[in-house]
């Protein structure tokens, strides 16, 4: 299998802390991308209509996105844990983990842009939805113990955040989640994706 | 159970249509959400931090969010047909219609909601090219978007959406596959009884 995407994303390296997690990064080539795809004529175009990083291609040639449904199809095809059947509370910490990254990448794509075309009105809302998603992830890091979908997806979130908001001073008011990433950042699978 | 979010949300959609199809509509009570694009409604973002509709309010009073989640454990309380097991193709439409939704979405933020000065052609243009690219894929895939499944539902809810804010788009023209499928599949009740507005 090949995985297209830069080591920047935090999407990307979703699938890449879940395939060393899952034991099947042997069995994956890592082809690096640019990540924000607003060329129209990159290669990634002929992968994925929605031109986003990650995509995965298949063996068989086909190809799947976007990370959420990558991080099934890995854990699926390795008999992996990352989805316990029925724990619904599990993928509902995902979805607060992805509305985290969603609302980081947004930012950033709304910073990158032209001087003139900045919103600030947007910025603020975002900010305070990351806010709200920290807030949420706090009161229940009791249950990111494990390594699942959401504990990789807050991973990977959190590194995000120290990556390219290095000043937002996430722990502060977010003691347990700064703990326990503390202990998460330090898996091998953290520190061989480290963004860059 | 609760569903949150207002009529005119291609995602509040999804879940709708797909309750229909699941003969579940009754189980589900619709609570409109206020939210216009780039506000925060405060309810809500109390039931779902990151504040996007739909939040579906489970039977134990916990919220279940995005549309993929709600309609993946929709459909499996219901034992339905949505995600066949292993069927990754499916999943791979499901997600070029999502895809094309969510740059839908993200055009009708910047045309409208925006503030009018500070709107970008050249992002305008990039997701444009995104939603046809999304479009072209589909319409080779027409033929498989026949059953009833997450991808029909999420391509269905994302046609409607472009006709309901985007008239003037014209994206019939040049997919007769995938305009005629459409024809047919926006007549089914869940879709009729589901129209944006």
């Amino acid at each position: 299998m090949k995985l297209y995407g830069g080591a920047s994303s935090p999407y990307v390296r979703k699938c890449r802390v879940a395939a060393r997690e899952l034991g099947v990064i042997g069995k994956i080539e890592e082809k690096p991308m640019p990540t924000y795809g607003a060329d129209p004529n990159t290669p990634l175009a002929g992968m994925n209509p929605a031109v986003r990083v990650p995509t995965l291609e298949l063996d068989n040639g086909e190809f799947l996105y976007d990370s959420r449904i990558i991080l099934r199809y890995l854990n699926e095809s390795a008999g992996g844990s990352l989805y316990p059947a029925g724990d619904w509370a599990m993928q509902r910490r995902e979805s607060q983990a992805e509305g985290l990254i969603d609302a980081a990448l947004l930012i950033r794509g709304e910073v990158t842009r032209p001087e003139e075309f900045k919103y600030q009105g947007f910025i603020d809302l975002q900010s305070k939805k990351i806010n709200n998603a920290l807030d949420a992830l706090e009161q229940v890091v009791g249950h990111l113990g494990g390594i699942d979908a959401a504990a990789i997806g807050t991973g990977c979130a959190l590194g995000y955040l120290d990556f390219r908001f290095a000043d937002w001073g996430w722990r502060n008011n977010h003691p347990g989640l700064a703990k326990w990433f503390e202990g998460f950042n330090a898996r091998p699978s953290m520190q061989a994706t480290m963004p860059e | 159970m609760q569903l949150i979010g207002g009529t005119g949300s291609p995602y509040v959609r999804k879940v709708r249509v797909t309750l229909a199809e699941l003969g579940m509509t009754d189980k589900v009570e619709l609570v409109p959400s206020g939210g216009t694009p780039g506000t925060l409604n405060q309810e809500t973002s109390g039931k779902n931090p990151v504040g996007k509709i739909p939040a579906l309010i489970m039977e134990d009073g916990t919220p279940l969010f995005d549309s993929r989640m709600i309609l993946r454990y929709l459909n499996d309380m219901a034992s339905g047909p949505l995600y066949p097991a292993g069927d990754w193709a499916m999943v791979r439409r499901e997600s070029t219609a999502e895809g094309m939704l969510d740059a839908a979405l993200i055009l009708r933020f910047e045309t409208f909601a925006r503030p009018e000065e500070l709107r970008w052609q050249g992002w305008i243009d990039g997701q444009s090219q995104k939603v046809n690219q999304c479009l072209d894929a589909l319409n080779g895939d027409a033929a498989l978007l026949e059953r009833i499944d997450a991808a029909s539902i999420t391509a269905g809810c994302g046609l409607g959406y472009l006709d309901f804010r985007f008239p003037d788009w014209g994206w019939r023209n040049g997919r007769d596959g995938l305009a005629k499928w459409y024809e047919t599949f926006a007549k089914r009740p869940s879709m009729e009884t589901t129209k944006p507005g």
